[in-house]
């Protein structure tokens, strides 16, 4: 056998593998992308009644029946790799995992309708004028083994997480502010002083700068977690994650605990008896990973109960309902955008440069792009109207923080026509295409991830969109690009790039700050003005404590924002979850504050011994 | 002959280093790192670089290579910073699981491969041969995807008859016989939509060769003895026929452990053709350069082993 067909061999598969990756797209966690199977030969895009065609969807379903004795829910995690299986808060790093932990690791605190902390296994106080949180203990929740939970398991999570060794991305800022948490993470202290176990039950946490009211949002600063010390024994930090604990099998105080794990297929749980706000009324929960090419006939097959991560791009094929079960549908916590950069990141000083002169620069151009896109149309041809036209940063979800009020940008050529022609970009040699303020030809790149089969067609829309209005709008390098390079050159400030859309997961706290603050790695349009720090100091600062003065404020930033036409946010989107007719109660899993005594893992019942089909 | 075995396995080394040196660089040429998909609010882009810092990947590359070589030699081949396992675990479960697939593929591609190519041999141009060219012909040209959803769609949830998904059943004990039966019972459906993809090209191979040997000399002869036609095919044609799928061998055991991205993917099954692809887009370095190098080796190993093999069936062929 000569060398030639042996890496031949070698070559071949190579090439599949990156062709593969190049189509693949997106494992990162930026946001998931599923686009539409609607064809690539067109990017045309009809005008008219926009907006109608929006599915609407309900949030809950309650069913009516008999509930049986125990039974099994099967829920199908609907994904084409594989989960890693990190069973612990401190160390997991996508979404599949957090799912996976649900049932089984326990809420010290949950969120309510507005993502805001309220009572879980504790409760938690926040007192500004000490600037201290006081974390308070139910008695009696145990861990799956039968130990107690108590405050020393509060201070061991946070000890991982500010741990020299520790190997995850959780060590966040509001971390760093906790006393004494800087000579822990530095190895100069083995205790965080700040820490303060008043009883078994009771944890004081003193902070260093003020914390501002964003700590009374999840995820806001609070480290609402427990970490069983005496199960974890003396393993090293840098070795939980991979150790068996972690691994094969994880405890936690949540209504199931994990009974066994076929790596990166399947979870099941059994019922914890002695889970602190009751039996769970199921013997048994079987998650399973199916790919996304089966879900459907899954579903019709009356395999599952409930369907995690449903793709909205196979919608087509179940517009009509699946026979037996309700399709459930939510605003998720995600927006696409559009950005222009303005300025430059400033690695040295760790801050965002506006710069006046920039390319996209002029207000007028950048809402003049804004308008000339038919946003809703783009919905409705390639999302099924599962994406829909977004109005503010601020997503609907966060309730009273978000501002109805804006209109954002609708489709209205004229308008754009208009704003340019105020701005001074005239068609000067009369070839179609308008010239920049100075008479000089102005040519704007746009880049676009290749992270589904849509992507292409749409970007070329785009196009289009902005050739009727006069502006000549070229794709980066006539391509779209794999993901990771184009964050890689957006997040460089690559001078190329004038333009580029992108998408945002914007987590349990609705202060825009680390997107859109000054000194905000991940403010890609760069953008800084006086007006915008000061909002960001209003929205963080002790005085917003006074929430209806909070609100303000963030009503009246969406609405400078948006006219600033930085970043435009483009799509919001609705996530599917379909959920069988013999669950008593659920309520869609992206709808924050549900009432755990009707919709928690513990409380929901089974009406019928298998999946119904009709 | 051992002289050969030595000195090709010699002759191996460099090849290696050269290969990693390749894999190695071009790896991090790859646009973006494990934390560039991280894109996430809540996480501090500064933490993100302590971490960056803390893995190595600030250092210039060749100062990065040979920390990696020093690991190696000892055995360590890193850890997967999207799992967060080592390297060799991580590769060793997901090896099991594809090495389990590839036999049962193997096995399939064989029972059907054999008789028809040797009887559409035998009996060239009748209906036989007709209907065996054109189902390789159709299994050579229908691709992956298509084949296996078809085999889901139809076996799996329009006649019940296979399980469509993952490899094991989670309410089993490992270790039981109900485990294994299971085990195996998951397999059957992939293992033979991957096994009758590969089965084309052994059929022609075959066929080819049985025709080609109906002419020969040797078959002249033993007709003219008055050999029986039955034992003229058992003893002499089919033999002589086997030479090219021996020498394939080495061939079939490389790609035992390659796994296939699209039937792993459509049947949820944990193997190496996924974590080859999840781990080149989310760049986890360590992986990829792990499994290539593994690759690459078993793809000289595998062609060495055809060798040897068609030197002992064959005494015509001496390697030297």
């Amino acid at each position: 056998m000569s060398l030639k067909r042996k890496y031949g061999l070698l070559a071949s598969s190579a090439a599949v593998a990156l062709l593969l990756a190049a189509c693949g797209g997106d494992t990162g966690s930026e946001d998931t992308d599923t686009g539409t199977d609607n064809g690539g030969d067109t990017a045309e895009v009809e005008d008219g009644d926009t907006g109608s065609d929006i599915p609407e969807f309900e949030q809950v379903v309650e069913n009516e029946g008999d509930p049986i004795d125990g039974g099994t829910l099967r829920i199908a995690m609907v994904a084409d790799s594989a989960f890693p299986g990190i069973f612990s808060s401190e160390f997991y790093g996508i979404n599949l995992d957090a799912l996976l932990m649900g049932p089984t690791s326990g809420s010290l605190l949950r969120s309510d309708e507005e993502y805001q902390w309220t009572d879980g296994a504790a409760s938690m106080d926040f007192d500004e004028d000490e600037n201290k949180a006081t974390i308070t203990l139910q008695e009696g929740v145990k861990w799956h083994d039968g130990e107690e939970v108590t405050v020393d398991d509060i201070i061991f999570t946070h000890e991982i997480v500010g741990h020299p060794d520790y190997t995850g991305v959780r060590y966040s800022e509001s971390l760093q502010n906790i006393e004494g948490m800087e000579e822990y993470h530095n190895g100069e202290a083995d205790t965080i002083s700040g820490l303060n176990a008043v009883d078994d039950y009771t944890l004081e946490i003193q902070y260093i700068e003020p914390e501002g009211p964003a700590i009374l949002q999840a995820g806001g600063g609070i480290w609402a977690y427990a970490a069983p010390r005496h199960y974890y024994g003396d393993l090293p930090i840098d070795e939980i994650e991979s150790s068996e604990q972690v691994r094969e099998n994880p405890i936690g105080f949540g209504p199931y605990k994990v009974s066994n794990i076929v790596p990166g297929e399947s979870v099941e749980y059994e019922a914890f008896e002695d889970y602190f706000e009751g039996a769970p009324k199921i013997d048994k929960i079987i998650v399973e990973r199916v790919p996304t090419s089966g879900i459907v006939e899954a579903l019709k097959s009356g395999d599952f109960d409930i369907t995690w991560g449903m793709p909205s791009n196979l919608y087509d094929s179940f517009d009509e309902g699946i026979p037996g079960y309700t399709t459930l549908g939510a605003p998720g916590q995600s927006y696409d955008y559009l950005s222009f950069k303005v300025g430059e990141w400033d690695a040295e000083e760790g801050k965002n440069v506006y710069n006046p002169d920039a390319k996209m620069a002029d207000k007028n151009l950048r809402q003049a792009m804004a308008y000339a896109l038919d946003i809703d149309a783009v919905g409705t041809e390639f999302y099924n109207g599962l994406r829909y036209r977004a109005t503010s940063h601020i997503v609907p979800n966060f309730g009273d923080f978000f501002n109805p009020d804006v209109e954002g940008y609708p489709h209205d050529i004229d308008k754009a026509n208009e704003l340019l022609d105020e701005a001074g970009y005239e068609d000067v040699d009369g070839d179609g295409i308008r010239e920049d303020p100075n008479g000089d030809p102005l040519t704007i790149n746009y880049a676009a991830r290749a992270n589904s089969d849509a992507a292409e067609p749409i970007a070329l829309y785009y196009i289009q969109a902005w050739k009727e209005i006069g502006l000549d709008v070229q794709l980066l390098e006539g391509r779209l690009h794999e993901t990771n390079a184009f964050y890689d050159r957006v997040q460089a400030d690559d001078p190329e790039i004038d333009v580029h859309e992108g998408g945002w997961g914007v987590g349990s706290d609705p202060t825009p700050d680390g997107l859109y603050g000054e000194t905000a790695a991940f403010n890609f349009p760069r953008f800084v003005s006086d007006e915008n720090n000061a909002y960001m100091d209003d929205m963080l600062s002790q005085e917003g404590f006074d929430t209806d003065w909070r609100l303000g404020v963030f009503h009246e930033w969406q609405e400078y924002f948006m006219d600033e036409a930085v970043s435009v946010p483009t799509f919001w989107r609705t996530e599917l979850q379909l959920v069988n007719n013999r669950v008593s109660n659920w309520s869609h899993d992206e709808v924050p504050g549900a009432d755990p005594a009707t919709y928690g893992w513990h409380a929901i019942e089974l009406l019928a011994d298998e999946p119904l089909t009709e | 002959m051992w002289k050969t075995v030595v000195r090709r396995l010699l002759v191996m080394i460099p090849q290696i280093i050269i290969l990693s040196m390749i894999v190695f660089t071009v790896a991090h040429f790859m646009p973006g790192d494990p934390f560039t998909g991280q894109l996430d609010p809540n996480i501090d882009p500064q933490q993100l670089e302590a971490l960056r810092e803390a893995a190595g990947w600030n250092d210039p590359l060749p100062i990065q290579y040979f920390r990696w070589v020093g690991n190696v030699l000892q055995g360590d081949f890193g850890k997967s910073y999207a799992q967060q396992v080592q390297v060799t675990t991580l590769i060793g479960s997901r090896a099991a699981n594809s090495l389990r697939l590839g036999l049962m593929a193997t096995f399939f591609t064989y029972v059907i491969a054999l008789p028809f190519g040797l009887f559409a041999g035998r009996y060239n141009d009748s209906w036989f041969d007709r209907v065996v060219m054109v189902y390789s012909y159709v299994s050579y040209a229908i691709p992956t995807f298509v084949l296996a959803l078809i085999m889901v769609y139809f076996f799996g949830y329009r006649l019940g008859w296979f399980p469509t998904r993952g490899s094991v059943s989670s309410s089993l004990t490992a270790g039981t016989g109900a485990y294994y039966w299971d085990m195996f019972y998951r397999l059957i459906l992939p293992g033979f939509t991957a096994g009758v993809l590969g089965t084309a090209s052994t059929i022609q191979t075959l066929r080819n060769e049985v025709i080609d040997a109906k002419t020969q000399d040797y078959v002249r002869t033993a007709r003219s003895k008055g050999v029986p036609e039955g034992k003229i095919y058992s003893k002499h044609i089919f033999r002589n026929a086997f030479l090219p799928i021996a020498s394939s061998i080495g061939f079939i055991f490389s790609r035992l452990l390659n796994g296939s991205v699209f039937i792993e993917r459509i049947f949820a099954f944990n193997g190496m053709g996924d974590l080859f692809i999840t781990s080149i887009t989310s760049r986890d370095y360590s992986v990829v350069i792990t499994l290539v190098l593994l690759y690459g080796v078993i793809a000289i190993i595998g062609s060495l082993i055809s060798d040897i093999v068609l030197s002992l069936v064959d005494p015509r062929i001496r390697i030297d």
